[in-house]
């Protein structure tokens, strides 16, 4: 999850990038033009000054003859006018200086003649040369040598020609190329060079300033978003970045201090500050690419991502981890060791919302289980989980009824002697619509009462007349609440079945007992029975069972409950009260079948006391035929 | 607007800067190099420099503006220097007569007996000269790296015989 930070203009910048990409190269073109005219200057120069010292050497070999040209300049006054004369041909307003030096015994360089028209030297006069080391060069290879001056401001080069006599360079003829021309063009590039660098400065400027906007407004949202007292995130924070967050990606989990009040009330509101930042801290170390987020005050969120785990018990596993080494580390303040547990409220079933909000209040509905199942504890809400938790309403079960997802599950009812199935008792289930199953505890005790009810009722005996008509190897039998057989239109119903399919449909009665109109259920099941249904009292002995009421009616089967059964080999008492049960029924003729068998123990003991039938997940899990 | 006036303040000191620096280098390598000469031949930290001549007011603006060595002396009483600055025709005011004399002209070294050196541009270059006698009189020792700069009055017109290469 990403802050929402301050944006610099894209356009502003795209201005930035284009002025300084086209002030860089046109500064750097400058400076490259401005080489390429000096060097074309100078060597245009150079080239013209060249032939001509040329044939000035030669002329002044020709004069001096075998002559020290030094001492021929020194001793013939007309020598020197003649050559004078002639570089001060030479001089033009681009070549400034034309002069000829020698270099004396102290390794001065001195005037022989010089041609200049203005600052004019005498012949012995000393010159101090900048870049000496190329003169000397010029002396001692006897080439010609071109000296860029940078740091005369009257000289941009000085052109240099050794006079060779005798296989020796006895002077060097000079020409000082003026700066003018060179400087004319460097003010023009200068001018363009300024405007580059004064857009590049500026663009700089701006940029730096932009930056800075940037960075300080960057920091103050930085302020806005953290919890001063941890430095986690605060609740700003995700009113900012929670709209961009996709949330399927995380796992959300509330964790709150238990009895943080406690905390502030024994050691005061500072040591409840540092219990708050410890355990920011604690957090940060043990859960690195979570986002916390403190959430209220004693109260964190913690978004994890899901890759980090393998599945959704690992990430309960992980935060039960986290609950019990919070409560193991302790917080030392004002030399009191502070203890404290927290819970947490987790929400593995993230995207499934339609909001961030949403999210939060499932995990908020977790945290609460958490706080009212005893605290320190971990409570996951998970969405496939508190669908099956959550109860169907009246309008729903008239949906699954028009919808015709009303179905049975079957589980059989198997003689424990001989292990041969019986019949099945149907199971009433209704199909969620997305394929999920609901058992009657889903849904049952709402709709009782209500026209609903008798038409679920109707439905279950029509499912199962159907079933029976279609298998004629089948017998099934259908749960009946007492007053459902003393209603008219259920009734009916049982009535309007064919002869054949009633003798093979058992009609189980859950317990009579306490029923309003006992005579009229006895009546009622009297006439079912001359039918041809069999008749099954259910849940025999779950309340306080009446053996007076069994003798007052014709019934078939007796189901003992499965609240007896299920302890028969380790209860005595069930034990007695059972084999006393079936002792009476075999006297009378009505077959006991037993519920609950869940293991061959439970089977085993109902053999010995003669129980004829056994029912449960021993014997067969209710399922689809 | 603000940021308006903080980019023209920039440009204001970035091309100032520029331009003013590409005029200025040659006042200042003429201030640093009489700052130097001043200071080996007085040996002293700061100097105090009478300025005379027709090129005065140029050399007080820039010795003013690029040395904090030179001071500028009203009167020669307190000067450890006096500069010939541009032409001076004439006699020294009262109180300059002994005091140790330089020029920024070459020709003043014939011109004055008492002037012990110069620095001048010669074809472009900055040139020193100093007069071996005149140095002595004077009783000033300089450093060695003056030798290349000293020399003999006979060497006005040095007999033949330079080395070559």
């Amino acid at each position: 999850m990403k802050l929402q930070t301050p944006r610099i203009d894209v356009f502003f910048l795209l201005l930035l990038v284009l002025v300084i990409s086209t002030s860089v190269p046109v500064y750097i073109g400058s400076v490259k033009v401005e080489e390429h005219v000096q060097r074309r200057m100078i060597s245009d120069m150079v080239s013209v000054v060249g032939h001509t010292f040329s044939n000035v050497e030669a002329l002044i070999r020709a004069k001096v003859g075998s002559r020290d040209i030094v001492t021929a300049f020194y001793n013939n006054r007309k020598l020197r006018r003649n050559v004078e004369d002639i570089l001060s041909l030479l001089v033009t307003p681009e070549i400034k200086y034309v002069y000829i030096v020698y270099r004396d015994k102290e390794g001065k360089f001195r005037f022989l003649a010089d041609g200049s028209k203005e600052d004019r030297a005498e012949i012995g006069e000393k010159l101090d040369v900048l870049h000496e080391d190329r003169w000397l060069e010029a002396l001692r290879e006897k080439k010609n040598v071109v000296i860029i001056q940078t740091n005369l401001h009257t000289i941009g080069a000085t052109y240099l020609k050794p006079i060779v006599q005798g296989g020796e360079a006895r002077a060097l003829l000079v020409a000082d190329i003026s700066v003018q021309k060179i400087r004319e063009v460097r003010s023009s590039l200068n001018l363009i060079r300024q405007l580059s660098t004064g857009s590049i400065i500026a663009s700089l400027f701006f940029l730096y300033m932009a930056l800075y906007q940037y960075l300080k407004k960057r920091k103050l949202l930085r302020e806005l978003y953290t919890d001063r007292l941890t430095g986690l995130f605060n609740r700003n924070y995700l009113s900012e970045a929670g709209p961009g967050l996709d949330i399927s990606r995380y796992y959300l989990a509330l964790m709150d201090i238990d009895d943080f009040r406690k905390v502030n009330a024994t050691y005061g509101e500072e040591a409840g500050d540092a219990v708050l930042r410890e355990l920011a801290d604690f957090l940060r170390r043990n859960i690195k690419r979570a986002i916390l987020i403190r959430y209220a005050g004693e109260e964190f969120m913690v978004l994890v991502p899901k890759e980090m785990f393998r599945n959704k018990t690992q990430v309960i596993e992980f935060f039960e981890d986290i609950k019990d080494r919070i409560k193991k580390h302790t917080v030392r303040y004002g030399g009191n060791e502070i203890r404290v547990r927290i819970s947490i409220g987790l929400n593995i079933s993230t995207g499934r919302e339609r909001s961030l909000e949403e999210t939060i209040k499932n995990a908020d509905r977790a945290l609460y289980r958490a706080k009212r199942e005893g605290k320190d504890r971990v409570e996951a809400y998970d969405e496939s989980v508190e669908q099956l938790k959550r109860k169907l309403s009246v309008g729903e079960v008239t949906e699954a009824i028009d919808g015709g997802r009303i179905l049975c599950h079957y589980q059989p009812v198997v003689d424990l002697q001989s292990g041969r199935v019986i019949h099945y008792e149907a199971l009433a289930r209704i199909r969620g619509e997305e394929g999920e199953i609901y058992t009657p505890a889903f849904f049952l005790e709402d709709i009782k009462g209500t026209f609903i009810y008798t038409r679920f009722v109707r439905e279950i005996i029509a499912l199962n007349v159907k079933l029976l008509r279609e298998r004629e190897d089948l017998k099934i039998s259908i749960n009946l609440a007492p007053t459902d057989v003393t209603d008219e239109s259920v009734f009916e119903a049982l009535l309007g079945v064919e002869k054949d399919i009633r003798k093979r449909m058992l009609l189980e009665i859950t317990e009579v007992e306490g029923i309003p109109s006992f005579e009229g259920v006895k009546s009622a099941l009297g006439e079912l029975r001359k039918l041809g249904y069999r008749i099954c009292i259910d849940d025999f002995g779950a309340g306080y069972s009446n053996l007076v009421n069994l003798t007052q009616m014709r019934i078939d089967y007796l189901k003992i409950d499965g609240s007896i059964i299920r302890d028969i080999h380790r209860n005595k008492m069930s034990r007695l009260l059972t084999e006393m049960v079936t002792r009476f029924c075999r006297e009378v003729g009505i077959k006991v079948v037993g519920e609950f068998v869940e293991n061959e123990r439970i089977a085993e003991e109902l053999r010995k006391m003669g129980v004829h039938y056994g029912q449960g997940y021993h014997l067969g899990k209710p399922g689809p035929l | 607007m603000r940021y308006l006036i903080l980019l023209l303040l920039g440009f204001a000191l970035g091309f100032g800067e520029v331009i003013t620096r590409s005029f200025s280098d040659e006042k200042e390598l003429e201030v640093r190099i009489l700052e130097k000469i001043f200071s080996d031949i007085t040996k002293k930290k700061k100097v105090r420099v009478v300025i005379l001549g027709s090129r005065r007011d140029y050399f007080s603006k820039n010795i003013s503006t690029y040395s904090k060595r030179l001071k500028e002396s009203r009167s020669c009483g307190k000067a450890d220097i006096v500069f010939l600055a541009g032409v001076y025709r004439g006699k020294l005011p009262k109180g300059c007569g002994g005091k140790i004399l330089f020029s920024s002209r070459r020709k003043d070294i014939f011109l004055r007996e008492d002037c012990v050196g110069a620095f001048f541009w010669k074809k472009g270059r900055p040139n020193i000269l100093f007069i071996r006698e005149r140095l002595r009189k004077k009783k000033i020792k300089l450093p060695p790296e003056y030798d290349r700069f000293i020399e003999s009055l006979g060497s006005r017109r040095p007999k033949p015989g330079g080395k070559g290469a």
